[in-house]
């Protein structure tokens, strides 16, 4: 077998290349959604002055989550999730841990549901992801309402359901056309 | 070896444990606030760079807006700043013969010198506006910098510091629902506080209800022996409905870039007077173990109504 590789060097260079690139794919598979995550978080907590930004980020960061763990759920492993996760809240203004407690959530539920939701089709997915952001909201209300130690507006809930619902559509259509091309690509 | 059972047993179980040690964090989070915020200002400190350069074609894009506005608007620019430049012109005489007369006036009075204005000044790294927060955070270099200094943009009152960290700090706007300002109403002298409630306008509360705010009444800092620096323009009243005084401002909140912190205890008001005398004795008691603190610690407290000199 060695003998027949150092004399084909040709056969032995394409195998090597071949291997490579299946490996790149394998990472890319492993690792795209977790990094697509954590350059959102650094990308939308950067101060640009844009109304709802902190809201938007949350909202992105919870539908890369669910799109992922829902429709590919062998892009989203667990670990690199909760690394992820970790690393997004160094840039998020919520509470601590609160946005990956609910990353988590998401990650259950899609995978509880992943077969269920997929005869049901994009509406009913998408009304539990209203949800997911919906409970998010609530539980940062409740530790601000904890740390303030009096009544706040519910408004900030409302724009933030409003925000995440309005926009996960687009993000869906984009993560589909990312994922056709990523996987058109990885065929060639 | 592991078996299939084991296995499948034990990925189960990484679910459960990650949400475990969320909650785990949520929980460290309430409980120690300030250990979290020093690691997000940390992050904030390494990523600074980063923030730099994809706020580069923002800045760029609004400094060419103004050029090219100026551009189109000349000729009423160059009027309206010659017509400014006469006023400064006659402010400036102004505040020269005010000045003079000040100086005079402190003279006969043999008032002390005031203490040094220490501030630093520091680019907005981050802001960290969200639906229940209002605060950024400075990048203010190697300055040593106190929790609870004032934080002014070029107009006025921006926040106060909240975390300070390795080159970064936090300043928690007067507009956060966590935020207390003690302010005087500069017509009246009375005094309130300015609470935010996370909009864009604080209330006033706790003032004197025989002295009620004007409209319009313009607001300072209420200078404080805890360190709070007085004098600080903080923005003005104004009526939303009848009993509901708020406070609107002086400061651009809305879009911060560089904002000054002054540090330390500056107060305009009361400085130390080489010719007043003590307005107390000291309550401190006598020590009789030997240790006399000395006249400096005994009269900290009084200061800065008491003399050191006449101590």
């Amino acid at each position: 077998m060695v003998m027949r590789f150092e004399h084909g060097g040709l056969d032995h260079d394409a195998l090597e290349g071949a291997r490579q690139r299946k490996l790149m794919v394998r990472m890319r598979r492993k690792f795209f959604p977790c990094i697509i995550m954590v350059v959102l978080a650094v990308i939308l907590s950067t101060p640009f002055g844009i109304l709802g930004q902190m809201e938007l980020q949350v909202a992105l960061i919870l539908g890369t989550v669910w799109f992922w763990s829902l429709y590919r759920p062998a892009f989203m492993p667990l670990v690199g999730l909760f690394c992820g996760g970790l690393i997004v809240e160094l840039f998020s203004v919520n509470p601590p841990g609160v946005l990956l407690f609910w990353m988590l959530v998401a990650y259950g539920v899609a995978h509880g549901c992943r077969v269920s939701l997929s005869r049901q089709g994009f509406l009913l997915a998408w009304s539990l992801y209203g949800l997911i952001v919906l409970g998010e909201a609530l539980t940062d209300w409740v530790l601000m309402v904890i740390r303030v130690r009096g009544a706040l507006s519910v408004y900030p809930i409302v724009f933030q359901e409003a925000l995440a619902v309005g926009s996960y559509p687009f993000l869906h259509i984009l993560y589909l056309w990312g994922l056709s091309v990523m996987e058109k690509h990885d065929r060639l | 070896m592991i078996s299939i059972h084991t296995r499948q047993l034990l990925s189960g179980l990484v679910l459960p444990v990650f949400v475990f040690l969320a909650v785990g964090i949520i929980l460290t989070g309430q409980i120690w606030p300030d250990r979290m915020a020093q690691l997000r200002m940390g992050a904030v400190r390494d990523v600074g760079p980063v923030y730099q350069a994809l706020l580069f074609p923002q800045r760029q894009f609004h400094k060419w807006q103004l050029t090219l506005q100026g551009v189109g608007d000349l000729l009423a620019e160059n009027a309206r700043l010659r017509k400014e430049n006469r006023k400064l012109i006659y402010w400036y005489g102004e505040a020269q013969t005010l000045k003079q007369e000040n100086t005079r006036l402190k003279s006969v009075l043999h008032w002390g010198a005031e203490g040094a204005r220490d501030y630093v000044s520091g680019w907005v790294v981050r802001d960290e506006t969200g639906p229940y927060l209002r605060a950024v955070l400075l990048d203010v270099g190697g300055h040593h910098v106190t929790v609870g200094s004032l934080a002014v943009d070029e107009v006025g009152l921006v926040g106060r510091v909240s975390e300070v960290g390795p080159h970064v700090v936090r300043v928690l706007l007067i507009e956060d629902a966590a935020s207390r300002i003690p302010v005087t109403l500069q017509n009246s002298g009375g005094d309130a506080m300015m609470i935010g409630d996370n909009t864009l306008y604080p209330r006033l509360m706790y003032y004197n209800q025989n002295i009620h705010p004007e409209e319009g009444e313009h607001l300072v800092t209420r200078a404080q022996t805890a360190g709070l620096t007085g004098g600080i323009a903080v923005g003005r009243v104004h009526y939303l409905a009848p009993g509901q005084p708020v406070v609107v401002p002086d400061a651009a909140l809305e879009h911060l870039d560089l904002v000054r912190i002054f540090d330390g205890d500056f107060m305009p008001e009361g400085p130390v007077s080489s010719g007043r005398v003590r307005e107390k004795p000291p309550l401190l008691p006598e020590q009789h173990d030997g240790n006399t603190p000395s006249t400096w610690q005994s009269l900290r407290r009084f200061l800065p109504f008491t003399s050191l000199q006449n101590g």
